[in-house]
């Protein structure tokens, strides 16, 4: 039952919690709460640019994992499957957002532009904001192309492993290595004055 | 170079010290000789770390109470939650606009549910609200006829008089007391008069 394989004062793999919320124990969601939902929600705000959408479908991610727990076997890691689950919902987002984009004001490329433009002049030998290069890199980020960014994401900002990865999103590793890399030198070239 | 553009494809995993020590030796020997790979290597270094190094966002305050709420509805509804997208991103004026509207059509609602034009009977007739006959949509001329004043304006001198006066100040009455030739004729001029207004309505 719920606990049984836990040694006194072991924290709860992932995957413990899960079974124990598949038998029931409500708690042990709670806790798989507050341990992904900052970790998804970095993940997702990067992919969207948006911390409003991200927070809404890092919720829907867990409404998801929550009506389809019995879906879940223990063959696979939990953090990749619940990553699967975030990434399917951005990467529908990114769709819809696609066909709305005329009539969104906000849309990236409007962003790009107003870059593109000031980054002319960046000078790097001025103030070192980290708040406002993260920004800058985001951006870049952002010009990514979906595929690109989701693997520069997941490697370099959450420091998963390229195995995980490659399971997320269900590509072979060598996949996942070369658009990594090409990722990298396209971002490399893009903040060469940041950098 | 073409050269630089093959060996680049492993930088990536050099900067992670992820290359066989073959792989990793015939990088370093281009590196020694080409400066603008190196200096590739060394961006792509310090891009490595400032991603890594990234600020972290957290969740709202209201995170999990937001969320108790989404499981709670989707187990009365049964299906996912997500808030069609429409409602992100948009316009910033879009929101007023929306409410607005929605005032504008609620005051309206309310005008037409307290009008006394509800008739009920109508509902008995036709057990669908959504279906009418046509003639249900025509003005029923022969079954009214002006009131007493008929349609005439009352001389300015009795107007406060005729308002005390309900029976005399009602427009049209439902007819059927009595027929006569001269309520004929008031029916009539009434035909005439209110096809000024009433728009006919035809499918």
């Amino acid at each position: 039952m719920a606990g049984e394989k836990e040694i006194e004062g072991a924290i709860p793999t992932d995957e413990d919690l899960i079974e124990r919320f598949q038998n029931g124990d409500l708690y042990a969601f709670d806790l798989i709460v507050k341990r992904y939902k900052d970790q998804l929600l970095n993940f997702v705000y990067r992919f969207l640019n948006n911390q409003e959408q991200a927070e809404d479908i890092v919720q829907e991610t867990f409404l998801r994992v929550y009506r389809n727990r019995h879906a879940y076997r223990r063959v696979a890691k939990f953090s990749t499957w619940i990553y699967t689950i975030a990434g399917n919902l951005a990467r529908t987002e990114l769709r819809k957002r696609k066909r709305r984009r005329l009539f969104s004001l906000s849309d990236i490329g409007i962003e790009n532009k107003d870059y593109e433009i000031s980054s002319d002049d960046f000078n790097p030998e001025a103030h070192v904001d980290t708040l406002l290069h993260d920004k800058v890199i985001q951006r870049e980020i952002n010009r990514l192309s979906p595929k690109f960014r989701e693997v520069i994401i997941l490697r370099d900002i959450q420091n998963l492993s390229y195995e995980e990865i490659a399971t997320i999103l269900r590509v072979p590793i060598g996949t996942v290595k070369s658009r990594v890399n090409r990722a990298r030198l396209r971002l490399q070239e893009r903040l060469k004055k940041l950098l | 170079m073409a050269n630089c553009n093959r060996i680049s494809d492993l930088f990536s995993e050099y900067v992670e010290n992820d290359l066989s020590r073959d792989d990793a030796a015939k990088v370093q020997a281009h590196l020694a000789a080409c400066p603008s790979c190196k200096e590739r290597v060394d961006q792509l270094t310090a891009l490595r770390q400032r991603l890594t190094g990234m600020h972290q966002i957290k969740t709202t305050d209201d995170f999990d109470l937001v969320l108790r709420a989404r499981i709670q509805m989707s187990k009365k509804i049964g299906r996912p939650t997500l808030l069609p997208q429409f409602f992100y991103n948009r316009p910033p004026l879009f929101s007023y606009a929306m409410a607005t509207a929605a005032v504008l059509l609620l005051v309206f609602a309310g005008s037409m549910m307290l009008s006394p034009q509800g008739d009920t009977s109508r509902n008995s007739a036709n057990p669908s609200p959504y279906t009418f006959s046509k003639s249900q949509l025509t003005f029923p001329f022969d079954r009214v006829r002006p009131a007493a004043g008929g349609l005439k304006r009352p001389a300015s001198s009795d107007t406060a008089k005729d308002f005390t006066q309900p029976a005399k100040t009602s427009v049209v009455e439902l007819a059927g007391a009595d027929s006569t030739a001269e309520q004929d004729a008031r029916r009539q001029r009434a035909r005439r008069a209110m096809k000024k207004y009433v728009i006919p309505v035809s499918f």
